[in-house]
């Protein structure tokens, strides 16, 4: 259909329309159109012409320049492969993604790249589209989407994630890296480079501060953790005068470890004229007071004289907390000579108990265990919410002694969220305390609980994920209540599915 | 069947992707305190949440099956489940004797077939005891068919005409009415094949400039079916075969079990798709191709409210059968005799390009209102442009007509490798239904979207 053809239906016909067409075409125009009615002989050539247009079908003679295809994937998962069952039905795409269904997709990651293999691809679009909803799924998924799935993930914007990352990234040249990467890239890239030659990356991180964006700011100042030594105090002292208040605070934190810092001197020099050893008649002790004054230094030691409109403490106490938080623990115990768990019982003794395990909890990190034990002892009012930021610092099997060893007295004292938070994804719990719930479990499907306590429902298929894989053993169909509701029923197959599932997951391929 | 049954083919009969995920939790011996085959049939018990288990059985033949589970599904997950732990060879199917329910349902599925031809045999009897009268019936029958037709299109063929009047650029929301009045009168007319087309024309009229060529064309196809109408005492038998179809008047299945053209060849299925045109119905759409003959053929059924098929064609699978074809200037659709063992399954065979083409352009050509050719290409990558998902072959490009799921499955299959590929051609985009790449891995719209 030309647009000269076209153009009389769009208007009105109003008189014949001249097709200009010779040959058989024409001449079967020309017998057609009777010249009765304009409109209908219009719509009769149109019929013929259509008939032709049909006949003349042909593929569309543009070519375009197409990606160049995915490089082989001799590591993708055979079809033939025992886990394909549970791969497959791992990722497939979930209306309704719940808590389980991301630790199942981040093990089935883990275990096919601990086997050295990728995702089959007719995964990929679903595993891509996982990552994509889910940030935390990624650390996992992308080791094993292969050539295949970084190639399909470039083709879609919503998958950008996933499409440069692998093993390609590490042997392409770094200043391009560094300069064309995204931002989880660049990091990456970053926290190896520390751990390499921590100089060079000081050096990176200085000439590049400048365009960097607060929020990416902080991960990079957060990632010279690793690797500390003292030059790079002069990377960090600027930063105690950053725009953003985390990127100062970081830097603080960090500053404060390097003993030849002049901040870390600083804080040494406020803090421990407030300690002061005390000779008892009978034991000799120490002596903590808080400030007196403020001290107008403290500005550039991010020590806030004023005090928030609502914190608790009391003007000194929140002098001191400010202190605490910065100061190593590593220094009260070379200070004092006492260890973290008689620290915490002196602190609990003093006039300043507040501030100080207020301090400590936040100057404490995962390295320091005898410290978090220590800490997890002491009664405060915050307690409970404290223990929980604790435990999270603690490995799995630590974490574990603090907790009550049956979902029911778990679930009753509303510890069973804590447990399922406390368990990053990818990590289970240990096998000893997994076989002893793993009854308690079972045992709920027969209780009439689950009837109206949803939140159990979805708590029990997170424990499911949770238990270790030696543990598991065979599992059994759940004893069945006669009178379950659909929501019950639903309940018990997927528990029942997923435990089969991890299963044949941890099944020595 | 046995031998060739694959985890794939067994969830592409899975009626949605829950009831495929369903099925995988089942595959466990743990759930099945019995299974069992024999060469007709696989059956097991599965544990459910009442005290008694279900019994689900297969029809191996037909792929068909049967739960005493409450599901409305069809399969249901156990049958589901029942045949991927077939397909993965599992120990226990050894051969053993089936139990009584099994016999009885396989008995009673044969009765029902016998029965059905008995009657088919009985109507040809009676029929044929009085050929004279029933033939006068007939006629007089289809006479008043035709003239509700006919003066139904001549309606249709009116309204055209003041629409192309009036412009099509002036069409508005009272035009838009009208045609949809005049969809719904083409179906009291009983030529409810055109009710569609009537729709696609109007659509394309409001979809914007772009597509008024279209609508044109679309209008001019359909004034050709009007004159078709009006001179069909002149055509020829396979034209007004053609006609008839495009009115929704297809021959009758006896007539051309009776008549029709009848092929036997090692039938190879292709792909398939099946759609829901109605609320409730459901249209179900197989295409084979055979081995020798190189004849395409399409298995086209309904079923209403959720009826199971009477048979599965898996893709990829070969058929030993005997087809008839409905009559046409380019006959297509078929209906199976009679179906015999399953052939030994090789590579499907695909055409170059241009000879592929060259076949749709004879097919368009004898009959332009085929609502679509089938096409088998043998080097065809899909990519995606910025206007959409194509297909980039050596003699030119095709635009596709996949939805967003099943563009990306098919683009993570191809890997931008060059791929074996069968589809539906309408003229200006293909429909995949199904690819496969060097190795002869294959991958099929349904299952995997």
């Amino acid at each position: 259909m030309t647009a000269a053809w076209v153009k009389p239906a769009l208007v009105g016909v109003g008189e014949a329309v001249a097709f200009g067409l010779e040959g058989e075409l024409g001449a079967l125009l020309a017998r057609i159109a009777v010249g009765e009615d304009a409109a209908l002989d219009y719509a009769r050539s149109a019929g013929v012409l259509a008939a032709c247009q049909r006949a003349a079908t042909a593929p569309d003679p543009r070519t375009a320049r197409l990606p160049a295809p995915a490089a082989d994937d001799p590591q993708a998962l055979p079809a033939s492969h025992p886990w394909v069952g549970a791969i497959d039905a791992v990722f497939t795409s979930a209306t309704q993604p719940a808590g389980y269904e991301l630790r199942l997709k981040f093990e089935a990651c883990l275990r096919l790249a601990e086997a050295g293999l990728t995702l089959p691809r007719a995964r990929l679009p679903a595993a891509l589209e996982a990552g994509q909803r889910s940030q935390g799924l990624r650390p996992a998924l992308l080791p094993v989407l292969g050539a295949r799935g970084r190639w399909l993930a470039a083709l879609n914007p919503d998958w950008k994630y996933a499409a440069s990352s692998g093993p390609a990234l590490a042997a392409a040249n770094e200043t391009l890296v560094w300069e064309d990467a995204s931002h989880l890239e660049r990091l990456e890239y970053f926290r190896r480079l520390r751990e390499r030659d921590a100089t060079a990356a000081c050096a990176l991180l200085q000439s590049s501060l400048g365009e960097l964006p607060a929020k990416e700011r902080i991960d990079f100042v957060t990632a010279m953790a690793i690797g500390r030594h003292p030059g790079d105090a002069p990377v960090l002292e600027p930063l105690l005068k950053d725009r953003s208040r985390d990127v100062r605070f970081e830097a603080a934190r960090l500053l404060a470890l390097l003993p030849d810092s002049a901040h870390a001197q600083r804080l040494i020099g406020w803090i421990a004229p407030l300690l002061a050893p005390k000779r008892g008649l009978l034991s000799k002790g120490w002596q903590l007071e808080a400030p007196e004054t403020a001290d107008p230094a403290w500005a550039a030691a991010l020590v806030e004289v004023a005090r928030p409109q609502h914190e608790p403490l009391g003007e000194r106490a929140w002098w001191l907390y400010q202190l605490v938080r910065q100061v190593p623990l590593a220094w009260w115990i070379a200070h004092t000579g006492m260890s973290p768990a008689e620290l915490v019982a002196w602190a609990d003794k003093t006039d300043w108990k507040a501030a100080l395990l207020r301090g400590w909890r936040e100057r404490v990190s995962r390295h320091e265990v005898d410290w978090i034990e220590a800490l997890l002892t002491a009664r405060t009012r915050d307690a409970r919410a404290a223990a929980n930021e604790l435990l999270a610092l603690l490995p799995v099997a630590q974490r574990e002694k603090h907790w009550p060893d049956t979902i029911d007295a778990l679930w009753k004292d509303g510890e069973a969220h804590d447990v399922i938070a406390a368990c990053a994804l990818g990590e289970t719990l240990s096998r000893r305390y997994s076989e002893a719930l793993l009854p308690g479990l079972y045992a709920c499907f027969d209780d009439d609980r689950l009837r109206h306590d949803y939140a159990l429902r979805g708590c029990l298929l997170e424990f499911a994920t949770l238990i270790d894989a030696a543990a598991i053993g065979t599992p059994r169909p759940v004893a069945r209540r006669a009178d379950e509701t659909p929501a019950m029923a639903d309940c018990a197959q997927t528990f029942e599915r997923i435990l089969l599932l991890r299963r044949a997951l941890h099944a020595s391929p | 069947m046995g031998t060739a049954l694959t985890r794939e083919q067994v969830l592409a009969l899975a009626p949605d992707d829950s009831s495929a995920k369903a099925a995988g939790g089942l595959v466990a011996d743990a759930k099945w305190p019995t299974l069992g085959a024999d060469a007709e049939a696989v059956w097991g018990e599965c544990q459910g949440s009442g005290s008694k288990p279900y019994q689900a059985q297969v029809d191996l033949a037909a792929l068909v099956s049967r739960c005493s589970c409450p599901s409305r599904k069809f399969p249901c997950k156990h049958g589901l489940a029942l045949l991927l732990m077939f397909a993965q060879r599992n120990p226990r199917f050894a051969a053993g004797a089936r139990p009584g329910w099994v016999d009885e349902w396989l008995s009673s599925r044969r009765e029902r077939s016998e029965k059905k031809e008995k009657s088919v045999a009985a109507e040809a009897d009676r029929v044929s005891a009085d050929p004279a009268t029933a033939a006068v019936a007939t006629a007089k029958r289809e006479a008043a068919r035709w003239k509700r037709i006919a003066d139904g299109t001549a309606e249709l063929e009116r309204w055209m005409a003041d629409g192309l009047r009036r412009g099509l650029g002036k069409f508005g929301a009272e035009q838009r009415k009208e045609g949809e009045t005049m969809a719904a009168r083409m179906i009291d007319a009983q030529a409810p094949g055109l009710a569609p087309r009537v729709r696609d024309a109007l659509e394309a009229t409001t979809a914007g400039a772009t597509r008024y060529p279209e609508a044109i064309e679309r209008f001019g196809l359909l004034q050709l079916l009007v004159e078709g109408v009006r001179r069909r005492a002149a055509l020829s038998p396979s034209r007004l075969a053609d006609l008839r179809t495009a009115l929704g008047w297809p021959a009758d299945k006896e007539d051309v079990l009776a008549g029709g053209e009848a092929l036997a060849d090692d039938w190879r299925v292709l792909g398939q798709l099946t759609t829901e045109p109605e609320a409730k119905l459901t249209e179900r759409r197989v295409w084979l191709r055979g081995a020798a003959s190189a004849r395409y053929a399409l298995l086209q059924d309904y079923s209403y409210g959720g009826k199971p098929w009477e048979r599965a064609w898996p893709d990829g699978s070969v058929h030993r059968a005997a087809l008839s074809f409905y009559p046409g200037s380019v006959p297509l659709r078929a209906i199976v005799r009679e179906v015999g063992n399953v052939a030994a399954a090789s590579r499907p065979g695909a055409d170059p390009v241009e000879v592929a083409f060259d076949a749709a352009s004879q097919a368009f050509a004898a009959n332009p209102w085929l609502p679509q050719v089938p096409l088998t290409l043998d080097a065809a990558t899909p990519y995606v442009a910025e206007d959409g998902w194509r297909l980039h072959t050596g003699a030119g490009e095709l635009r596709l007509r996949i939805d967003t799921a099943a563009a990306w499955s098919l683009l993570a299959f191809s890997g931008g490798h060059p791929l074996g590929m069968m589809g539906e051609w309408d003229g200006s985009e293909l429909l995949p239904l199904s690819a496969w790449d060097r190795d002869g891995a294959h991958w099929a719209r349904q299952t995997d979207a």
